[in-house]
């Protein structure tokens, strides 16, 4: 039997039909726990974080347009989510406010198209970022994050981030810059 | 985490909104965009009608002096307001997919495009003349505001022309009668040519100081519609 897309269980969601919220809950709780330890590195509360992404998803799920895919969206609950306990550390810890603007976003750039990795040079980069991630700051951090391990396209990124597409691209080359220089350090 | 994101929904820590809340919800936001357009092409047509009105909008055709009349008689203050409205409003639309998937900068470039066009065909039609003439009878506030904001600066004289003096090599020199009834001779300054195309009964903006003998030493004359 073919098993049941994404948006198909959130529109049985919508009807009022609570097993189906049960299993598009099994469907993403590793995806998101993943999502969130490699996010917030490894965050003690990344669960709980995980299990309000999935509550606040309940409580808003008549606002997702069943015509659209189901996983950028909740993506972007979730990315809500953990930017806001990231910012939440940082003001509790007295550490210089982290900003997610930049002026990359204004202009366009030309050199910024989403291109194809070979397997290998993809396996050899998720390794290097395992070993790194807690030493990019969270604005170049999270596209790696989505891109290399949870394998979303420049699209959906740019939807779950809100930013150009060309934006995604830059920040992808300008955090493999910056692990590039870590590595050889 | 399933059982306990379940249990929650099933203790009602968390229930789903009605598709009423998100459509009400985005019928407000659609209002606050549509409200905080309006105020800004009011905001604007009104800084172009009022740049004209006082006579800062023709004095960069008259050299360097035009030009420092202009950047210290612009309103700055409302410029800066326009420009948060802008910024606020471009904040406000990037949730829409076919802004924020390009550079924040072909919004912005967009909009202000669409923005300057529409203030200034509402700059062209007699929009804020009523305005004008209603808040000054009818509503003090605003009377006060349109007043404020219109005034001439003090090396801007407009008036009507009452005689016209020919001079030499087709210089002119003429004398205007302001609003208030104040005389004032106008001569061009030194270095300045102002051609003598001028008539008894035309309207006109003086650019120049004028001295305490009523004369202005005027860098640049400009005939406006009475």
């Amino acid at each position: 039997m073919d098993e049941r897309s994404d948006e198909a269980i959130a529109a049985a969601v919508q009807r009022g039909d609570l097993d189906s919220f049960r299993e598009l809950v099994e469907r993403y709780e590793p995806k998101m726990t993943r999502y969130a330890r490699r996010f917030l590195f490894g965050a003690d509360d990344a669960k709980d974080l995980v299990q309000d992404v999935f509550i606040k998803a309940y409580v808003n799920i008549k606002s997702f347009d069943i015509d659209r895919r189901f996983s950028p969206w909740l993506y972007r609950i979730a990315h809500n989510e953990f930017v806001n306990a990231l910012k939440k550390r940082t003001k509790e810890r007295g550490n210089v406010s982290i900003s997610f603007f930049d002026f990359d976003i204004l202009f366009p750039h030309l050199n910024a198209r989403e291109g194809a990795d070979s397997p290998a040079r993809q396996h050899e980069t998720r390794v290097i970022l395992e070993r790194s991630l807690n030493d990019i700051p969270p604005k170049y951090k999270e596209p790696l994050v989505l891109y290399y391990f949870e394998e979303l396209d420049y699209k959906e990124i740019a939807d779950i981030l809100r930013i150009p597409i060309s934006t995604v691209g830059v920040r992808l080359q300008r955090g493999k810059a910056m692990l590039k220089k870590k590595v050889t350090e | 985490m399933e059982d306990s994101v379940i249990k929650a929904i099933q203790d009602d820590k968390a229930k789903m909104r009605s598709r009423w809340f998100f459509a009400l919800r985005s019928a407000l936001f659609t209002l606050v965009v549509v409200i905080l357009f309006a105020a800004l092409l009011y905001l604007v047509s009104f800084i172009i009608f009022a740049l004209r009105r006082s006579g800062i909008a023709f004095a960069p055709g008259f050299g360097l002096n035009g030009w420092l009349l202009f950047f210290g008689g612009l309103p700055w203050g409302l410029l800066l307001l326009s420009l948060i409205v802008i910024l606020i409003l471009a904040a406000l639309i990037n949730r829409y997919e076919f802004v924020y998937h390009h550079p924040l900068f072909y919004a912005l470039a967009a909009f202000a495009f669409l923005v300057v066009v529409a203030s200034f065909w509402i700059a062209a039609t007699s929009f804020h003349d009523h305005m004008f003439r209603y808040s000054t009878e009818n509503l003090p506030l605003i009377g006060q505001f349109y007043q404020f904001e219109t005034q001439e600066p003090s090396d801007v004289h407009s008036g009507e022309i009452v005689a016209v003096i020919p001079g030499r090599g087709g210089q002119g020199s003429f004398v205007i009668v302001d609003a208030a009834g104040v005389t004032s001779s106008v001569m061009a300054a030194q270095g300045v040519f102002i051609a003598n195309d001028f008539s008894v009964g035309d309207t006109v903006m003086v650019f120049g100081e004028r001295e305490p003998n009523g004369v202005i030493d005027a860098f640049g004359v400009e005939k406006v519609t009475p």
